[in-house]
């Protein structure tokens, strides 16, 4: 049984507004330490054994506080969660020593086939209690509040019998964790599958969710595409601009992965949410 | 249906083209070993010729620009072919763990050497560029490394040249190339040598 309180979220730190740490903006990250309030790091890059990486890491940590957020500990897989990459993700929240760490809904892996990507879940009994298995089983291994991120799925699977907003909610009072709500997801879902996100958003407990993502979409061939790769739309900020009106988050990260601007656009974007959020008294 | 089955399905429709098309063609016998109802099987086929194609063209993409990222070279002087190669390569080989992308990058580059039959058309110096990106990835792979390796020309100008405008000429001082990284988790060394005095 984990011994994480389930209550813990109103207690977590306010961290303010950051960005996904990536290579691209290695050399300017520390000099724009004054403009981003606090890092997520993608866990699979500090895994390995690189002293680069290491030194790298030393660096960071000295000037923020780092969340790390996995991608391949398959919550959902129903033959398991990924054990060795737990061990591995143990280690470096051991080490970085964050007030929350991160993983998905979702399964990466199935019968010796690991798919590359995020793989959505059924919205089904079946699927909620797998990953209720699987994140006790994270949280016995890794004591620090874990909190979930809710990913895009281009399909509605045919195998759906709870509605998304009952999944969250029941996937959350069982496992204890907090909502890393990815709004752009959200944007994108609700769209693609012709849903109100603020429906939704009603349904979640006002006090699990804990960090926000945020970055733009693109359209390619009329299909919003979660690539990660554009400035955040205005649909997108208006959703956020709803959501930080009705949750106390603590934090929120630009999540770019690719088109990287010059780093003041990002810094841009980051002043812009971190003055919506001052201005509904979620961060100074 | 379990949901181990839905997963493992979904895992091979998302990841395998060969088995997404026999599916599409033959439901029921693409599914025989998993016992399916027709109802079922119908289901993942309308998943595999639905959105289930649009998420693995999706998936192929992100591998294929993750290759196309290790072995930019190559990719630039095959163009066409290299996507085309790697689409011959791709379903023979489920990349694994932390380092699948150099893994798969590693594994592709091998096919293109040795196992790919369709004739390319590229300069016939084309190899010893894929040859010259692969000790990289293998050093990035390994925890120790040592490769050296003699180019009876300029490699190095070669390599910067392709796709450039450049003439691209296998021409030019003997080098000696030096592929290397000391210890586990240590940076991959990688260094020319050239002769000091070389006729022109």
């Amino acid at each position: 049984m984990s011994t994480v309180p389930k209550s813990i979220h109103s207690n977590l730190p306010v961290l303010g507004v950051g960005m996904g740490y990536r290579n691209f903006y290695r050399n300017h990250t520390l000099p724009s330490a004054e403009h981003i309030d606090f890092l997520e790091i993608t866990a699979d890059h500090f895994l390995g054994d690189s002293r680069e990486q290491s030194q790298q890491l030393d660096r960071l940590q000295e000037t923020f506080t780092l969340i790390p957020h996995g991608l391949n500990l398959s919550l959902g897989s129903a033959e398991g969660l990924n054990r060795p990459y737990l061990r591995q993700l143990r280690n470096l929240v051991g080490r970085v020593a964050p007030p929350w760490w991160s993983e998905h809904i979702s399964f990466t892996q199935a019968a010796g086939v690991e798919i590359g990507h995020l793989s959505p879940t059924p919205f089904n009994k079946a699927a909620l209690e797998k990953l209720t298995e699987n994140i006790s089983i994270a949280q016995e291994e890794i004591e620090v509040p874990l909190i979930l991120e809710n990913i895009t799925y281009p399909l509605r699977l045919p195998w759906n019998t709870i509605p998304e907003e009952e999944f969250l909610l029941q996937l959350l009072e069982k496992t204890g964790c907090g909502l890393l709500l990815d709004v752009t997801n959200l944007y994108i879902n609700s769209t693609t599958h012709n849903y109100d996100p603020i429906a939704l958003l009603k349904n979640l407990p006002s006090d699990k969710v804990v960090q926000l993502h945020f970055v733009g979409y693109q359209l390619i061939e009329g299909e919003l595409v979660d690539n990660h790769s554009q400035p955040t739309n205005d649909g997108i900020w208006n959703l956020l601009e709803t959501v930080l009106e009705m949750f106390p988050v603590k934090g929120a990260i630009l999540e770019r992965d690719g088109n990287f601007p010059a780093m003041n656009d990002i810094i841009d974007e980051l002043a812009r949410l971190r003055k919506i959020g001052r201005a509904k008294s979620r961060w100074n | 249906m379990e949901l181990e089955t839905t997963q493992t399905l979904l895992a091979r429709l998302y990841t395998d083209q060969a088995f997404r098309e026999a599916l599409i063609e033959d439901p029921q016998s693409a599914t025989r070993q998993y016992g399916l109802s027709e109802e079922e099987a119908s289901q993942f086929a309308d998943i595999a010729s639905g959105p289930g194609q649009s998420f693995a063209q999706a998936l192929f993409r992100k591998r294929f620009g993750q290759n196309a990222s290790k072995l930019p070279a190559t990719r630039r002087i095959l163009g066409r072919q290299f996507w085309e190669a790697f689409t011959k390569f791709a379903g023979s080989y489920n990349p694994k763990g932390i380092g699948r992308h150099l893994y798969d990058a590693i594994a592709f580059s091998s096919f293109l050497a040795n196992d790919y039959r369709k004739p390319l058309v590229a300069p016939e110096w084309w190899k010893l560029i894929l040859e010259y990106e692969r000790p990289g990835l293998l050093a990035g792979a390994s925890p120790v490394y040592f490769k050296l390796r003699f180019y009876r020309h300029d490699i190095l100008s070669l390599y910067n040249g392709v796709g450039t405008d450049g003439a691209n000429q296998y021409t030019g001082r003997p080098q000696l190339v030096v592929w290397c990284r000391f210890s586990p988790g240590g940076k991959v060394w990688h260094r020319h040598f050239f002769p000091r005095y070389w006729p022109d």
